[in-house]
C-alpha cells in the first residue's frame, strides 16, 4: 500500500491558507546556517564530509572506530552523580537482543504482544516491591522528566496553589529540567535542608519533595518528612525523588514511609551510562485516586473470558493524550520499552535477595572509601547523616583539580568537582564507589588524592 | 432513549432539576449510552466554591472516552455524589438517580432558559 500523505493540489492549497510560498518557507524559524536545505546538503555531500556514494562496511567501521577511540574509558569510575557505574549480568544483554524483544516501541497491541504486555507487567509489579507502593506505570523517559510529571500530578490535586518546597539536596540536573519544564506553569520552586522545612510550609505549597538520598548522597528521614508535611497540611503531596534506584535495595522503602508519589531514575538497574543517557524513569503511587493522575502506560492483568489464563493488556488509558487531548496531564504516549525491560530482566536475574547484596557492597565500598579519605590531612566529610553510595568530601585549599588530573594519570575518573557544577559548592567533591570498583581501585583512587594534595 | 419530562436539559447532555432552591445535576441517558461503561469520576471543584454556568464541574472517565460535566446553571456548589467514586458504573445504570452535583443556584432565570424534555429529545439521534 502506498502512503501517499498529501496531493500536490491539496499541498497548494494549504499553502495558499496559510500564505506560504514556498514549501521551505515553512521552516524559516529555523536559523539558516542549522537548516540543511537541499544547496547546503549537496555542499556537505560534495566536502566529503559524510559517506554519500559509498564506503564500503571496512572504511565505515574504521571510521566509527576512530571515533570511538576519542572516548575517554577509564579503568575505574568514583563518580556518580545522577549515572551510576553497575555491573550488569550477562542475561541482561542476551534476553534483550532477542529479536522479539528488540524494540524501542511500547508494543499495545494485546492480541500479538502479550509476552511484551507480560514483561512490562512484571516490571511494574517488581518496581511497586521495590518502593513499597501499590501502583506503578510502565516507565518513563528519565529520572528528571518523571520528576516533572509527578509535579504535575501533585498540582492536579492542588489546582489554587503554586510552591514546591523541595528537601534535601536536589540533583541540580533535575533542577533545570524542573525548571524549564514548569516555566510555563508559573510554578516556585523553593529548596530547604529537611531540618527547617515546616517552616516552609505555608498555604501555598502543593508538594514537597523529598531527595533521598540526595545528590550529596546523604539518606534522610523520609518518614520524618511525610510526617512534619502532612501533620501542617494533609492535602500537601510528598513526593520521594531517588535518583540512585539501587538504594531501594536495602533502604526503608517510599511505601512505608508513607509518601505520596515515588519517582526516579532506574539506569542503575542493568542499563550502561551511555554517555548519560537513554535512562529509565519510574513512577509509582499507593492511592487510587493518584493513579487515575499517573503519566504513561498502565499494563494491566485479567483472566480470559472462557479459561484460566492471564492475559496482559493497556489499561486506564483515558488518562493519556490520546484520549485526553489537551487536558492530559503529560504529553508521554509511550513507555522507556527496551530499557524498562532491561530493568526488569536486572532485578529479576538478582531477586530481592541479590539486589540487597548489591546494595549492600555498595555502602561497604563507599563507606571504606570514605573512611580512608577522611583519614588524608584536611579532608573532611559533610554529609549530616548516612549515605549510600555516595558521599561529599571537603577540602580546604583548591587542589581539587590537581587530584583528578592525579587520577586521571591513574586511569582513574575520580571524583566530581562540585564547584564546577555549583559556584556554592565550591571546595566540594563528590565521591561514589560501586560494587565495580575493586579494592586495588580504591587503593589507586587515595593515592592519587595524596599525591593531588602533596 | 430515556429522557424524563420533569427534568430539564443542556445541549451538553446534562440533567437538571430544581427542588427547594437547590439544582441537582446529573447526565442524561443518552450521555452514559455515548460514554459506555464510566469506569472513573473525578475533578470537582471543592465544596462550597462559586460555580458559573458552563464551567466543569466534573470529569467523566470511560474505557473508551473521557467527557467532562459543565453546570447548566452559576452558584455555589453545595454537594457531590461521593457513592459515585467507588461505583461509577451507578451512572451508566440508574443516570436519573445517580446525580453528580448539587448547586444552589445564584440566578433561577437560567433555569428557565435550558431545554425542556421535548427539546431535549430532539437533539437526540432518531
Amino acid at each position: 500500500m502506498d502512503y501517499i500523505p498529501h496531493a500536490e493540489s491539496q499541498i497548494k492549497f494549504m499553502m495558499e491558507k496559510v500564505g506560504v510560498k514556498r514549501l521551505a518557507d515553512l521552516f524559516d524559524t529555523i536559523p539558516r546556517e542549522l537548516l540543511l536545505d537541499d544547496e547546503r546538503a549537496k555542499a556537505i555531500l560534495k566536502s566529503g564530509a559524510l559517506a554519500d556514494n559509498g564506503m564500503t562496511e571496512l572504511e565505515l567501521k574504521n571510521l566509527l572506530a576512530g571515533l570511538a577511540s576519542k572516548n575517554k574509558a577509564y579503568k575505574s569510575i568514583f563518580q556518580g552523580a545522577g549515572s551510576y557505574w553497575h555491573y550488569i549480568p550477562a542475561v541482561v544483554d542476551y534476553l534483550t537482543s532477542r529479536g522479539e524483544l528488540w524494540t524501542s516501541y511500547t508494543p499495545y497491541q494485546a492480541e500479538r504482544s502479550q509476552g511484551y504486555l507480560q514483561a512490562i507487567f512484571e516490571y511494574q509489579s517488581m518496581i511497586a516491591a521495590m518502593t513499597g507502593m501499590n501502583f506503578s506505570n510502565a516507565s518513563l523517559h528519565d529520572g528528571a522528566t518523571a520528576l516533572v510529571d509527578a509535579i504535575v500530578m501533585a498540582k492536579s490535586q492542588n489546582k489554587d496553589r503554586d510552591t514546591v518546597v523541595i528537601a534535601g539536596k536536589i540533583n541540580p540536573f533535575y533542577k533545570t529540567v524542573v525548571a524549564t519544564a514548569l516555566m510555563p506553569r508559573d510554578i516556585k520552586l523553593i529548596c530547604v535542608e529537611p531540618g527547617k522545612l515546616a517552616a516552609s510550609i505555608d498555604g501555598s505549597v502543593m508538594a514537597i519533595i523529598a531527595c533521598s538520598p540526595d545528590f550529596f548522597g546523604t539518606i534522610h528521614d523520609v518518614a520524618a518528612i511525610v510526617q512534619a508535611t502532612k501533620q501542617k497540611d494533609n492535602s500537601i503531596l510528598v513526593i520521594q525523588c531517588i535518583t540512585e534506584a539501587l538504594s531501594l535495595a536495602m533502604l526503608k522503602s517510599p511505601g512505608a514511609a508513607g509518601v505520596d508519589i515515588a519517582v526516579g531514575e532506574a539506569q542503575s538497574l542493568g542499563i550502561p551510562m551511555c554517555f548519560g543517557g537513554p535512562a529509565l524513569g519510574f513512577l509509582a503511587v499507593s492511592d487510587s485516586k493518584l493513579l487515575h493522575k499517573m503519566p504513561g502506560r498502565i499494563v494491566g492483568c485479567t483472566k480470559e473470558v472462557a479459561g484460566e489464563r492471564l492475559g496482559f493488556t493497556l489499561t486506564l488509558s483515558a488518562r493519556e493524550q490520546h484520549i485526553r487531548r489537551e487536558k492530559a496531564l503529560s504529553n508521554i504516549c509511550s513507555n522507556e520499552a527496551l530499557n524498562m525491560l532491561r530493568a526488569a530482566i536486572y532485578m529479576a536475574a538478582l531477586g530481592g535477595t541479590g539486589l540487597k547484596q548489591v546494595a549492600t557492597i555498595n555502602v561497604k565500598k563507599a563507606n571504606y572509601l570514605k573512611a580512608k579519605l577522611c583519614e588524608i590531612k584536611g579532608f573532611t566529610c559533610i554529609n549530616e547523616g548516612p549515605t549510600f553510595n555516595e558521599f561529599v568530601m571537603k577540602k580546604k585549599d583548591t587542589s581539587i583539580q590537581k587530584i583528578i588530573k592525579s587520577c586521571e594519570s591513574k586511569d582513574i575518573l575520580g571524583p566530581l568537582d562540585l564547584g564546577t557544577v555549583n559556584i556554592e559548592w565550591k571546595g566540594l567533591m563528590l565521591f561514589c564507589a560501586t560494587e565495580m570498583n575493586e579494592s586495588k581501585a580504591i587503593d589507586d583512587l587515595i593515592a592519587s588524592c595524596k599525591e593531588g594534595i602533596a | 432513549m430515556n429522557v424524563p419530562d420533569n427534568l430539564k436539559y443542556t445541549q451538553t447532555h446534562e440533567w437538571a432539576k430544581l427542588a427547594n432552591d437547590v439544582v441537582v445535576i446529573g447526565i442524561s441517558d443518552h450521555a452514559q449510552h455515548e460514554l459506555t461503561d464510566i469506569v472513573h469520576i473525578d475533578d470537582y471543584p471543592k465544596i462550597g466554591s462559586v460555580i458559573k454556568k458552563g464551567q466543569v464541574i466534573a470529569v467523566l472517565e470511560s474505557v473508551k472516552a473521557v467527557a467532562e460535566v459543565f453546570a447548566p446553571v452559576s452558584g455555589t456548589l453545595l454537594e457531590v455524589n461521593g457513592k459515585l467514586e467507588d461505583a461509577p458504573e451507578l451512572l451508566n445504570k440508574a443516570p436519573y438517580d445517580a446525580w453528580i452535583a448539587k448547586i444552589k443556584p445564584s440566578e433561577k432565570k437560567e433555569m428557565t432558559g435550558l431545554l425542556s424534555a421535548e427539546a431535549y429529545k430532539k437533539l437526540l439521534p432518531e
